[in-house]
């Protein structure tokens, strides 16, 4: 099922609202899916085994995901997403109020394809929105076998 | 009297013979007229001359056999006669009655008589001459010749009164005459005999003579007065008669000198005999002495030896038979030097004893027959005739092989302990028993002092001054109680050089416990000396140490151990040396001892840590070094063994780990809230400062100036709040980092750093001055975020002069190079310089000058991480300068 929504994983209801104003105001149209901690963000991602009223969501086109999360972490999401052949080729941006060193580190060594620090200043952090925006749903092309891998 | 005797036998025979024949008569009247002769007269006269032939031939033992007959015979006829009986006698044998026949019928009274008297005499007879029985046989044998005599001459002259008893048979006349010489025979033998026992004229002789003589005249006067009566006759018998008293008389007087003579003879006989037999007894006695005194000799296990004149062996006895292995036969009379070693001394010798008369204790060696050889030694003195002329040498030898060996082994045990002590001492003396010196020659030797100089206490000048007193001392109480003396002094050698010397001496003891002398020695112990204050020096040294240091053998036995084992161990030396040390400290080894010991054998050390218990039972752990020790030979020969007392020092590092660990603990707690920090303190941050952007953006026409104002400050407070938060984090982060040293280009670290903040701040005009070339090793992050912190600070503190200047350059202070970051802002009060570093403190106001009051703080903890230091020197007003160096 080809799906050209944004998964974002953030667990704080500010940051989440904040980030889809940026979102808005950057002039992304996508839909976008939240979950609000890592548990959620597989059981959309994955489905609920067991659960046939619970399918996997359509693979989203972009997953923008925290790391500080309530009960599975954002690594944790991230190393599963990449484990699995399905989503294994979704883009990531860990998108993080984080600086510190070992996360980045970590982040990439587990597949992200970028990693935004949040700025405190707002409008520092909608001017980073939308041009994450523009480039992973835009200008970035992603790989054809995703789109296939996506389309099934 | 053999005569008489076969005369006697032939009558006999020819009597007997003839009455067998019937010839009586012509055999009995062969020269007169007569009677015949009685059978039973001639039996006796055979008898009577075969028992006077028996005892003329010494055997005696069967002349009673034939005696004994004639005696019965002549008795019997004569008890016939006394008692008038008839006892047929003479018809006994053969019928003489018948064929002579007489009144009685039987032989003559006086011949009766005859024979019993010859028979008896016969019988007196014994092989033993007695003067008794010859004397009495005697006698009666002359009364039976007499009467032979009588009536032999009565024959003769015609006289029958003379041959016949009154009426009685007569007696026949060859019986007379036989019967005469029988006695006379019989006579003769008793002299024999008598004479035979003891010389002399038998004292019965005068009687006999008498006793025949006068018989013989009486008869012969009876016969001339028959047949010339009243004849001149009568005159020549009586003269005779006188001539055979006077004869009588100078018999008597004869016998009686002759009696004297026996006497005097017997006396002389007792003398001569008590002569003879002391004779025979000293004769027995020396005859004894003579065995005894051979008996001695011979016994004698010296060998003895006589020697002529000449040297020629004359007499020795078995022990020099049994040294020179030759016989008796052989040796005497053979040269006396042959048997030596040394023929001429032995020569020497015996002429020196013929000499001087004795020679004493004069050694040879005697060559015995196999060639053995034995040691002797001669005493020898000449011995002399009793006229005083030397006739020979006794010379008696004393086999001193077995002295000779003692005296061997005696000297070679003195030559040995003389070696010995010559070997080990330098000098050996010896004083007499009061300890007063006389001589001590080697001492002198050594000294240089004269023998004068050493008598009596000299020697003790010979000592160094300050040992003097103290040996006079010991030597004085040595003697006095006699006991082992034993010091040291200081000698001085001849040539004046004093040297350490040990002494000893003993009393050498006699049998009876008397001091004989003393024996010493004085031995050169001066290097000893000087190795042993050496060694004490070093022992010393060791003693200082505070390390337990102890030698232990290749069996772990204990044999030195310092004061600081001592103190370590609370053992004292006394108590280790002997024992195996790792039983005495109960070694516990990090690993099975064995190991340690092959590892040890092969690297010749071993270093490690040991667990040890001391004397109270305190465990220790001690860091040890055992160090192999070798001989000359490059043997092992000990263990060199350091033990330090770590066990503060082990605690020590137990509470650091400890430490350590809860650090490193807190630390990873203190990441952990950093993390929360940077995550969630910022979080909120973000949504005050967005929707408070979201408010002036989407609200501005609802929100009047004022608050739009407030919502603005809203937001540069929460950015503050942000960079605060982000000055902490590297704060933290610096704290925490790995430090990576590495070349650091600090000109060019600078001059980018200070790009960057040109760039955020692109309308500012400063000049700056960095030098080029600045090198340094760091960790590059680190320190291009120190600089960053200064030259932010001066970027900051210029703002308000007019020409703001920057200079980033080095300098050298206190021989290190220190690098600097200098301003000419607004400067600082030196007063408050110590506070420049603290985090949070701030010397400005924040109005003034924006900044978290963290960066300097974060500066500092970069340059103490790197080793360094960092310090500022300032004025108000005059700009600052800060310093840092990366190593002290």
């Amino acid at each position: 099922m080809e799906s050209t929504s944004i998964l974002l994983v953030e667990d704080n209801p500010d940051h989440e609202a904040l980030t889809i104003r940026a979102l808005k105001k950057a002039h992304v149209l996508n839909d976008i899916v939240v979950a609000h901690d890592g548990a959620e963000a597989l059981e959309l991602l994955f489905g609920v085994e067991g659960d046939p009223g619970r399918p996997p969501v359509p693979l989203p086109q972009l997953l923008l995901l925290d790391l500080k999360l309530p009960k599975v972490d954002g690594l944790e999401v991230l190393r599963r997403v990449r484990e699995t052949p399905r989503t294994k080729l979704i883009p990531v941006v860990v998108l993080t109020s984080s600086d510190e060193e070992g996360d980045v580190v970590t982040s990439y060594r587990l597949g992200a394809n970028s990693y935004v620090c949040k700025p405190v200043d707002f409008v520092q952090f909608m001017e980073a929105t939308k041009q994450l925006g523009l480039y992973w749903l835009v200008l970035n092309e992603a790989p054809k076998r995703a789109k296939a891998a996506a389309g099934r | 009297m053999a005569v008489t005797g076969t005369i006697s036998l032939a009558m006999g025979l020819l009597v007997v013979i003839g009455w067998h024949t019937g010839h009586i008569l012509p055999s009995s009247n062969l020269l007169l007229e007569s009677e015949p002769v009685r059978y039973n007269a001639g039996l006796c006269f055979l008898f009577g001359g075969i028992a006077l032939l028996l005892l003329v031939r010494g055997q005696f033992g069967l002349v009673w056999l034939a005696s004994a007959p004639v005696a019965i015979v002549g008795l019997l006829t004569g008890c016939e006669y006394a008692f008038t009986l008839n006892l047929g006698l003479d018809d006994l044998f053969f019928r003489t009655s018948e064929l002579a026949p007489s009144i009685p019928p039987r032989m003559a009274p006086n011949t009766a008589m005859c024979f019993t008297l010859l028979g008896g005499a016969l019988l007196l007879a014994s092989e033993k001459p007695r003067a008794l029985g010859n004397g009495a046989q005697a006698v009666v044998a002359a009364l039976a010749a007499a009467v032979g005599l009588v009536g032999f001459i009565g024959y003769v002259a015609g006289v029958p009164a003379a041959y016949s008893w009154g009426r009685f048979t007569p007696m026949a006349a060859p019986t007379a005459a036989v019967m005469c010489a029988l006695g006379l025979g019989v006579i003769a033998f008793a002299w024999r005999q008598y004479t035979a026992g003891s010389a002399g004229v038998p004292r019965w002789l005068p009687l006999v003579g008498a006793l025949t003589l006068t018989a013989g005249s009486v008869a012969l006067w009876q016969a001339l007065h028959v047949l010339h009566p009243e004849s001149a006759l009568d005159v020549l018998i009586l003269v005779m008669g006188l001539m055979q008293a006077a004869l009588l008389y100078l018999v008597l007087h004869l016998l009686r000198s002759m009696r004297e003579r026996a006497q005097q003879l017997r006396q002389l006989n007792t003398v001569l005999h008590i002569q003879m037999s002391s004779l025979e007894r000293a004769e027995r006695e020396l005859q004894g002495r003579q065995a005894y005194t051979r008996s001695l000799i011979e016994a004698s296990l010296d060998p003895l030896v006589t020697i002529s004149p000449d040297g020629k062996i004359t007499d020795v006895n078995a022990a020099t038979e049994a040294a020179t292995g030759c016989s008796r036969q052989e040796l005497v009379g053979t040269d006396f030097c042959d048997y030596f070693t040394q023929p001429n001394r032995a020569r020497a010798g015996y002429q020196q004893v013929f000499r001087e008369g004795i020679v004493r204790d004069y050694e040879l060696e005697i060559r015995h027959r196999e060639g053995r050889l034995i040691p002797v030694v001669y005493n020898a003195a000449t011995y002399q005739d009793r006229a005083g002329a030397v006739i020979g040498v006794f010379a008696a030898a004393r086999d001193i092989t077995e002295r000779k060996k003692t005296e061997q082994a005696l000297r070679y045990s003195e030559e040995r302990y003389r070696a010995l002590l010559v070997a080990t001492a330098q000098v050996v003396w010896t004083t007499p028993p009061d300890g007063m010196v006389e001589d001590m020659p080697m001492w002198r030797e050594y000294t240089g002092q004269t023998v004068e100089q050493v008598r009596g206490w000299g020697w003790l000048e010979a000592l160094h001054p300050e040992d003097r007193e103290r040996t006079a001392a010991v030597w004085s109480k040595a003697v006095e109680t006699r006991s082992m003396y034993e010091t040291e002094f200081r000698i001085r050698r001849s040539d004046g050089q004093y040297r350490h010397f040990s002494i000893r001496g003993v009393p050498v003891l006699e049998q009876n416990g008397s001091i004989r002398e003393w024996v010493g020695t004085c031995t050169d112990i001066h290097e000893r000396k000087q190795i042993e204050d050496e060694l004490r020096r070093q022992a010393a040294l060791l003693d200082l140490a505070h390390d337990a240091i102890l030698v232990r053998d290749l069996q772990s036995k204990v044999v030195y151990w310092n004061r600081g084992a001592e103190e370590t161990y609370s053992w004292s030396a006394k108590e280790a040396v002997g024992r195996l040390v790792h039983e005495l400290l109960q070694t516990r080894f990090p690993v099975p001892l064995p190991d340690i010991e092959a590892a040890f054998l092969q690297n010749g050390e071993w270093e490690g840590e040991l667990q040890h218990f001391t004397h109270e039972g305190r465990s220790i752990v001690v860091a040890s070094r055992w160090s192999l020790q070798r001989d000359r030979n490059g043997a092992p020969a000990n263990i060199l063994e350091i033990n330090r007392d770590i066990s503060d020092r082990k605690q020590l590092e137990d509470s650091l780990r400890q430490r350590t660990l809860e650090l490193e603990n807190s630390v990873a707690e203190l990441e952990a809230f950093s993390y929360s920090v940077s995550h969630d303190l910022r979080a909120p941050l973000r949504s005050v400062d967005g929707f408070s952007q979201i408010l002036l953006e989407d609200y501005r026409d609802e929100v009047d100036a004022e608050g739009q104002d407030y919502l603005r400050r809203i937001r540069v407070a929460s950015q503050n709040m942000g960079q605060l938060i982000d000055a902490l984090l590297q704060l933290s982060r610096v704290m925490r980092s790995e430090l990576a040293r590495e070349p650091v280009d600090l000109s060019l670290l600078a001059l980018s750093t200070a790009a960057l903040i040109q760039k955020a701040e692109p309308s500012r005009q400063v000049r700056l001055h960095i030098a080029n070339g600045l090198q340094a090793r760091g960790d590059r992050r680190l320190l291009g975020v120190a600089l960053q912190n200064l030259l932010q600070n001066a970027w900051k503190f210029t703002a308000r002069n007019p020409d703001p200047n920057i200079e980033f350059g080095s300098t050298q202070k206190d021989g290190t190079t220190a690098y600097y970051v200098r301003d000419n802002g607004i400067g600082f009060d030196m007063t408050y310089v110590g506070k420049l570093f603290t985090p949070f403190q701030r010397l400005h106001a924040r109005e003034q000058f924006e900044g978290t009051g963290i960066g300097l703080a974060t500066v500092q903890r970069i340059i103490k991480r790197h080793g360094g230091r960092v310090w500022a020197e300032g004025a108000v007003g005059k700009g600052a300068t800060f310093y840092f160096s990366l190593e002290s």
